[in-house]
């Protein structure tokens, strides 16, 4: 046999992640992302207080008294408010992305490996989702769950799962009719080791380009029921803030502006990365390198 | 040695298609119709065709990746087409497949030893201890380093990974392995490693071969016996030897003549049996010979009449109206082997 | 088999470069070919050798960057095509010069009939009007050998068997009556029995005309039986050349010899059919790790000393067939 071939084994992950940190913008998002997750968790632990206390007169302008970001119609201050809001948005958006993904997956999964009636069943059930306008949706469980942050985050996820079932499905479909799937009938594998073990590994590069950006829809999502008023009303969080500030826009901007931004970033943060890890793991823009 | 490992009798697969028009009845694709062989312990049954004869439909029928029409299955007395679940598992272990796409047929994200140790793990044969040990003896048999266990399988070339596809067909000690066109997806320099590979191990182990080409030569050289399909049926079936000096079939013949030789050459090609249009497609094949409508040689009652598969001769089954004891109807173009003149 | 007339087409040292990732690889290095009106040169070699770049050279199709033509020129009907405007180049394919792939399925463009892709190369290059293209198609169809060719013109190829496909590759190929015909593995995805009916076809065509032909395919078989003159190529460079029947019958360079000797051949005598198969060890080198000396040296049973330091110089063993071996070369060989 040749000599070749004592080359480096690396793992596909590590070779991935490797691309990934070649790209400028996927660091970007990254470095970004981290600022904003190590403020909103460390932050509360410094600060110590409670972020609805009334710190000040309210609507002080910015760069003028004790609050740096100036407070709230309510003399409640803002950048405190964005420090403690941050955790509650970010963790309604990260649960509600991984119930999402969950549900799509189990979904997607069952009816691309099945197909036939289970496939037409699942697939239903699906279009039934998409249909349904899905922040109304979304409103009507948080109405009748009653508004707290476990729930909003599952309404989402129940509301937003769709994309990602279809997504998973056509994996499937396409994974499933490989050889290395039909090695797999030949040894005697079972069902759930082919579904689970084989063909899902294989799928998921697209799938966690997918949930990645699901988090940013799912910070958006929350942000628009709190702006409605439907977010848990004893947590402070970016939508919170801008929903209880938006009657009083014009006499202090910076009520609304600062939370609108800090969606903005973090939403702009996980784009970055999900673009990034896209080019990472999708085998046919990395041959072009 | 000349006990019977494999029985297929009156194999049939087919497929219903799609309805385009709802108003026209299911069309039927006869992918394979009616396949009888037997193959004995420790040989090499050879099956050749072109596209679309229905030779790899019948390899994944064996293996229950298809659903069989109808017919039987056997290894030995335990008929497969008919096991179900558990049974059927424990039946996968006598038979393995070497697929022929050395890329699609490994998991990229598993590493080779993985791969080749999957079967063990999976069928769980001997004790997990043992299991990396006969990972390491399956490397070195199928010509591998045992270090390169730890690569991907994007880091092998096509040759190596058909040896890691050799390998993980080879560990659950089976008594009977499918090969499909393991060669024809690999560069010529590299098929006849493979298959001496192939060879030596299924002599070494006294496997039962079976042997899916569409390349005559490789056939004659890996075989002991050789089927011929044409549109999902077996057309002859005969000892090489006897094949190879003379096929029966027009079919064979015509097929002899049309692959190129080194020694052959322009005086091949000259003298060459031309057959005309391609195959026709197996949804709804014409009543008579399928072979008629591209047949030299067919007379008014090959169109009417399908004929059977009979033993011409000892050893030699044709499916022909034409052959005649053991004369050909169509007469093999003179040999343009190297004894005439260079 | 060549006269002294001046070749068709004729390349001398051509060498090509691909750079990436800050590295350079030489694909093709120093080939040097011609090809005589009415002559059949075969190309052969493993995959990863240089065959379909040579082709794809003559054309100018290389992928610019990361491809660059770095020596050598290609010399046909008096001009070399290496240094022609761009204009006159895309004059030159498919006009003068057509090329047919493997894959006739992904060559043929799927949302046009068979009868606007042939008319498509008419309108193009002879500047003929849609009726007369039409009328000029059904006469290249007919004389590809598709029956009822005024049925078959206006089918898309997905309706078309991959024997026909192809047959419409080489009527919207020789359309122009081009002189230069390269065929890249034309039947490498075909049965057997349609792949005689292509070589029948190429060589009917080429008698009439008397177009030239590179035929690049891997195997030998077809190279006895279609090619008047074979190339064999490794790792970039033309090892061997010369007349078919000399180098089928007397290989000099060992890889020549390999390839020959590692297929199965019906025409063996059948005690042959029970050894094993000469094997050729290894694999083909990456062009990027291509090292000083003769790159077939690490697979090269006969491999001495000098072969791994420096590239052999091309000798003739007749003065029409020339190899590249330091074990070879020179009438006493």
């Amino acid at each position: 046999m040749s000599a070749e071939a004592t080359v480096r084994s690396e793992h596909p992950t590590r070779e991935a992640a490797r691309v990934f940190m070649r790209s400028p913008a996927a660091v970007g998002g990254l470095l970004l992302l981290a600022a904003i997750l190590a403020v909103a968790l460390a932050g509360p632990f410094v600060l110590n207080v409670d972020p609805f206390d009334i710190t000040a007169a309210p609507l002080t302008p910015p760069w003028t008294g004790d609050a740096l970001l100036g407070t709230d119609q309510q003399g409640r201050d803002v950048l405190i408010g964005l420090v403690y809001g941050g955790r509650a948005t970010l963790a309604v958006g990260a649960t509600a992305a991984l119930i999402s993904i969950l549900i799509g997956i189990a979904i997607g999964a069952l009816a691309g490996y099945f197909g036939g009636t289970i496939d037409e069943m699942l697939m239903r059930v699906t279009e039934f989702f998409q249909v349904l306008p899905a922040l109304l949706f979304a409103m009507v469980l948080v109405t009748l769950l009653s508004p707290s942050l476990p729930t909003v985050a599952l309404s989402i996820g129940a509301v937003s799962w769709t994309a990602t079932a279809r997504l998973t499905r056509a994996e499937f479909l396409k994974i499933k009719q490989l050889d290395f799937v039909a090695a797999e009938h030949v040894i005697g594998a079972g069902r759930n080791r082919i579904i689970w073990k084989v063909i899902l590994p294989n799928a998921l590069p697209p799938l966690i380009v997918s949930a990645t950006l699901a988090i940013g829809t799912a910070i958006l999502f929350e942000a628009s029921l709190s702006f409605l008023g439907l977010g848990d009303p004893n947590r402070m969080s970016w939508g919170l803030m801008i929903g209880s500030g938006r009657s009083y826009m014009l006499s202090c901007w910076w009520g609304v502006t600062f939370p609108g931004l800090m969606i903005f970033l973090s939403v702009l943060a996980i784009s970055l990365i999900g673009d990034g890890l896209n080019d990472a793991l999708n085998p046919k823009l990395r041959e072009r390198r | 040695m000349s006990q019977t490992l494999l029985t297929v009798s009156d194999l049939s697969v087919h497929f219903a298609r799609r309805r385009l028009n709802p108003l026209k009845p299911r069309e039927l694709v006869r992918a394979v119709d009616g396949v009888s062989f037997a193959l004995s312990r420790g040989t090499v049954l050879g099956i050749v065709g072109e596209s679309g004869s229905g030779k790899t439909t019948v390899a994944r029928a064996i293996l229950r990746l298809v659903p069989i029409t109808y017919g039987h299955v056997r290894i030995e007395d335990i008929d497969i087409a008919r096991l179900q679940g558990e049974e059927l598992r424990c039946m996968r272990r006598r038979l393995q497949y070497v697929f022929q796409d050395p890329y699609s047929s490994l998991n990229p994200r598993v590493r080779a030893g993985a791969i080749v140790r999957a079967p063990l793990d999976v069928m769980d044969i001997g004790a997990p201890s043992q299991r990396e040990a006969r990972v390491v003896e399956l490397f070195e048999a199928v010509g591998l380093r045992p270090e390169q266990r730890s690569l991907f399988p994007h880091q092998f070339s096509g040759g190596q990974r058909q040896r890691i596809n050799i390998a993980r067909a080879l560990a659950p000690e089976p008594e009977l392995l499918i090969c499909d066109e393991p060669v024809s997806a690999l560069d010529v320099a590299i098929r006849a490693q493979i298959l001496n590979l192939l060879r030596r191990l299924q002599r070494e182990r006294g496997i039962g071969l079976l042997f899916i080409s569409h390349d005559m030569a490789v056939v004659r050289h890996m075989a002991d016996e050789v089927a011929v399909m044409y549109l999902g049926q077996i057309v002859e079936r005969a000892p090489r030897k006897a094949f190879f000096a003379r096929a029966l079939h027009p079919y064979s013949v015509a097929l002899l003549s049309a692959v190129p030789t080194v020694r052959g050459g322009r005086r091949r090609a000259a003298r060459r049996i031309r057959l005309t249009g391609d195959p026709p497609s197996p949804i709804d094949p014409p009543p008579g010979c399928r072979f008629a409508p591209r047949c030299p040689v067919a007379e008014a009652r090959c169109r009417a009449r399908m004929p059977e598969l009979r033993e011409a001769s000892a050893g030699r089954w044709v499916r022909c109206h034409l052959v005649c004891a053991d004369r050909a109807p169509l007469q093999a173009p003179p040999s343009a082997a190297a004894h005439s003149e260079t | 088999m060549t006269t002294e007339r001046p070749p068709l087409l004729q390349i001398d040292g051509l060498s090509v470069d691909f750079e990436g990732g800050g590295r350079r690889a030489r694909v093709l290095n120093g080939v040097s070919l011609k090809v005589g009106a009415g002559e059949t040169l075969g190309i052969v070699g493993e995959s990863g050798c240089g065959k379909s770049m040579t082709a794809v050279a003559i054309l100018r199709l290389i992928p610019s960057p990361p491809g660059r033509i770095a020596a050598g020129r290609i010399l046909f009907g008096g001009e070399d095509l290496t240094r022609v405007s761009d204009a006159r180049i895309r004059d030159v394919r498919g006009h003068r010069i057509a090329m047919i792939f493997q894959e006739p399925m992904t060559s043929l463009n799927p949302v046009l009939t068979v009868g606007d892709q042939i008319g498509e190369v008419l309108i193009r290059h002879l500047r003929l009007g849609p009726k007369a293209a039409r009328e000029r198609s059904l006469r290249l169809l007919e004389a590809v050998g598709i029956p009822a060719p005024e049925q078959r013109i206006d089918v898309y190829p997905h309706q078309l068997s991959g024997g026909m496909r192809q047959r419409v590759m080489i009527a919207a190929a020789i359309a122009c009556e081009p002189s230069l015909l390269i065929a890249d593995e034309p039947t490498t995805a075909l049965d057997v029995t349609v792949q005689a009916q292509i070589f029948d076809l190429l060589r009917e065509l080429q008698s009439k005309t008397g177009m030239g032909l590179i035929l690049i395919t891997h195997d030998m078989g077809a190279i006895a039986e279609m090619a008047d003159r074979v190339a064999v190529m490794y790792a970039g460079r033309i090892v061997e050349e010369g007349a078919t029947q000399s180098i089928l019958d007397a290989p000099q360079h060992p890889y020549t010899r390999g390839l020959v000797a590692c297929v199965p051949d019906l025409d063996a005598a059948d005690g042959d059919a029970e050894a094993p198969l000469a094997e050729i060890a290894g694999v083909v080198p990456s062009v990027w790790e291509l090292r000083s000396g003769c790159p077939f040296a690490d697979r090269c049973p006969e491999v001495i000393d000098v072969c791994r330091h420096e590239m052999p110089q091309r000798t003739s063993v007749t003065p029409a067939h020339h190899v590249a071996c330091w074990c070879r070369g020179g009438p006493a060989a």
